[in-house]
């Protein structure tokens, strides 16, 4: 351990003991390995148990010295706030990670249940870096992590989501389509129950018409889905409910997280791109979800930087207008032709075609023809809706992008300058009907693309013009 | 400025076409050893479309690329079957990079590689003082972003 007066006099100071925890609890998972082996292969004779004990031991000692290991991590790992933050880490290789105040695009201060009682709290630092994670994470007690943390501005605006529209959203999650479907054999399994004490017509028979006959097989399996649809679920919910966006001058901070409560603070002058989702589900009941581009912020896999998580048109306007006002839109744009309806239809219908064969094999191949079916449905719907609603417009100030991806619907403001790269595509059919494909590349933590199909050539061409400057 | 293919990049492309179906030949040919003689028809099929590409492809594609620089943004068209046509604006590169293979040296050629915070353009087989004037060019560039809409 570096001793504290060295640490001292390089004007360092150490991480919260909860780094400890937080770096060993991967290891913590062999303290299990005796627990298991004595349940799943019981000791019968002495001389058995005498290895046991000896196997647990094992276990126990490496996760003991593994513990070490992150104590002696901890105690060679140390921080200091000057004109920025400087992280010393590292037993071996020592690493020196620096950054200044005006290059961290984002912050973010993590408070779980267990740091709360801990009194310490996560801080992840990101800079415009491309990383796939945080330039720098830090665990600090609960007083040095507020020191952190930017002063407080004049609010000027501030948006709360309401919980319905949360948990709409958390419902209809990336898997929900599997999971709705999945809902069916965990009903026909309470019917089951259910059916031996109250008189059981009326659940057999939703039972038949809901579960869609699939055998017990696929019924575990499909059981386990619905668990994982559970899962994602709460994930969601607990992650969004009692989320609070305020604009500080030219700060963004977010409050999210029901029971892990996470505070991120974003500078408004590096937000890059606007971006509107909606799933069906969240169309039926007229919600979107808000999600920015800025650099450094929700570049963990999987995460989305969501600055309004579910509301309805009026309420999403009167948030943007109070959180986002300097921020460029453009409102109109060109539509695509009606003939280019096939380009949007076209997929899902060779999709759902695949069916066929299995409607022909009949049996159980049948319920899995039914089940592709629908899924063949699902994306033709958003297809169909996404031609609908396909747009794509350049205004003074952005440029504006409307069209379907996956299962859901996006539409996306760029401001101009982050416009990095138009590209007009024109197949040899499209020539001869006078349509073309439109890309835009622009800067994005998650490298994704937006395309829109079928739009006439004529009119996209003034557009890519105009935003040449011409 | 505006930039073109030249021969040079479509007898490169030429070479390249070969050299990829060549492999592929060998390959159709050696499988006859093991499914039949029937293959030799396939690797002959093979054969013809690699010399009709070779052949018929990269005029085709040299005539088809043109790239035009006004000052304020890259405007590039490319493509024989599927046109392409990107607009870069100068404001938004960040790095130009010019790469050249020992073969392109040998024949005049350069490939021009343009990077942006969203991604990465590459302008292939570019006539070697056509690509370092535009590049030359693009690095004096004023951005984008300080002229009147």
């Amino acid at each position: 351990m570096i001793p504290s007066s060295s640490f001292r006099a390089r004007g360092l100071r150490r991480q919260s003991p909860a780094y400890v925890f937080y770096d060993a609890r991967k290891w913590v998972l062999f303290l299990l390995a005796p627990l298991l082996r004595s349940v799943l292969a019981p000791p019968s004779s002495p001389q058995e148990w005498v290895l046991a004990a000896l196997s647990s031991l094992r276990d126990a000692g490496l996760a003991g010295l593994l513990t070490a290991w992150s104590v002696w991590r901890w105690s060679r790992c140390g921080y200091r706030f000057q004109k920025g933050v400087s992280v010393i880490q590292g037993p071996f290789i020592h690493r020196l990670i620096r950054i200044p105040d005006q290059a961290a695009a984002s912050l973010e201060m993590v408070c779980s249940p267990l740091m709360w009682l801990l009194r310490c709290r996560k801080v992840q630092i990101n800079t415009a870096g491309l990383r796939r994670r945080a330039d720098a994470t830090l665990y600090l007690q609960t007083e040095e992590a507020r020191r952190l943390l930017p002063r407080p501005g004049k609010q000027t605006g501030r948006f709360s989501a309401r919980p319905w529209p949360v948990a709409i959203m958390a419902a209809s999650s990336s898997n929900a389509a599997l999971g709705l479907l999945s809902l069916a054999p965990a009903l026909k399994q309470v019917s089951r129950l259910l059916g031996r004490e109250l008189p059981s017509e009326v659940i057999t028979l939703a039972g038949r018409v809901v579960h869609l006959g699939l055998p017990p097989l696929l019924e575990s399996a499909a059981n386990l889905l619905v668990v994982g649809w559970c899962f994602a679920f709460l994930r969601h919910f607990f992650r969004y409910t009692g989320f609070r966006a305020f604009r500080e001058g030219s700060r963004l901070h977010l409050v999210s997280g029901l029971l892990t409560r996470r505070d991120s603070f974003i500078d408004c002058r590096r937000i890059t791109g606007l971006q509107l989702r909606q799933t069906l589900f969240m169309k039926l009941f007229r919600l979107y979800t808000a999600s920015i581009t800025a650099a450094g912020y929700g570049r963990e896999r999987g995460a989305r930087p969501v600055v309004i998580p579910a509301a309805r048109a009026k309420s999403l306007c009167a948030g943007l207008d109070a959180l986002m006002s300097d921020y460029p839109v453009c409102s109109g744009g060109v539509r695509p032709a009606p003939r280019s309806l096939r380009r949007y239809i076209v997929p899902p219908l060779i999709f759902m075609s695949g069916s066929l064969p299995l409607f022909f094999l009949g049996t159980v191949w049948t319920v899995a023809g039914v089940l592709w079916l629908a899924g063949g449905l699902w994306w033709l719907l958003i297809r169909w809706l996404g031609f609908r609603r396909a747009a794509f417009g350049v205004s003074r100030d952005a440029v504006m992008l409307r069209y379907p991806r996956g299962l859901a619907l996006y539409e996306v403001h760029i401001p101009r300058e982050a416009a990095d790269c138009l590209i007009v595509t024109r197949s040899p059919w499209q020539r001869r009907s006078g349509t073309c494909q439109v890309e835009l590349l622009s800067f994005g933590e998650q490298r994704r693309r937006h395309r829109v199909r079928g739009l006439p050539y004529e009119p996209v061409a003034f557009l890519r013009d105009r935003l040449a400057g011409k | 400025m505006v930039v073109h293919a030249g021969r040079q990049a479509a007898f490169l492309l030429s070479i390249w076409i070969t050299a990829a179906g060549l492999p592929a030949m060998a390959l159709t040919g050696a499988a006859v050893v093991f499914w039949g003689p029937l293959l030799w028809i396939a690797a002959a099929v093979l054969a013809a479309l690699v010399a009709a590409a070779a052949l018929w492809y990269p005029p085709r594609w040299a005539a088809a690329f043109t790239a035009r620089f006004d000052g304020r943004a890259l405007y590039t068209q490319s493509g024989v079957l599927w046109r392409k046509e990107r607009l870069i604006p100068v404001d938004a590169l960040r790095t130009l990079e010019c790469r050249a293979t020992p073969l392109q040296r040998k024949l005049g050629l350069q490939s021009l590689v343009l990077r942006f915070a969203g991604g990465a353009a590459t302008l292939a087989l570019l006539d070697r003082e056509e690509a370092q004037k535009l590049a030359a060019l693009l690095e004096k560039a004023e951005p984008l972003r300080d002229h009147d809409f």
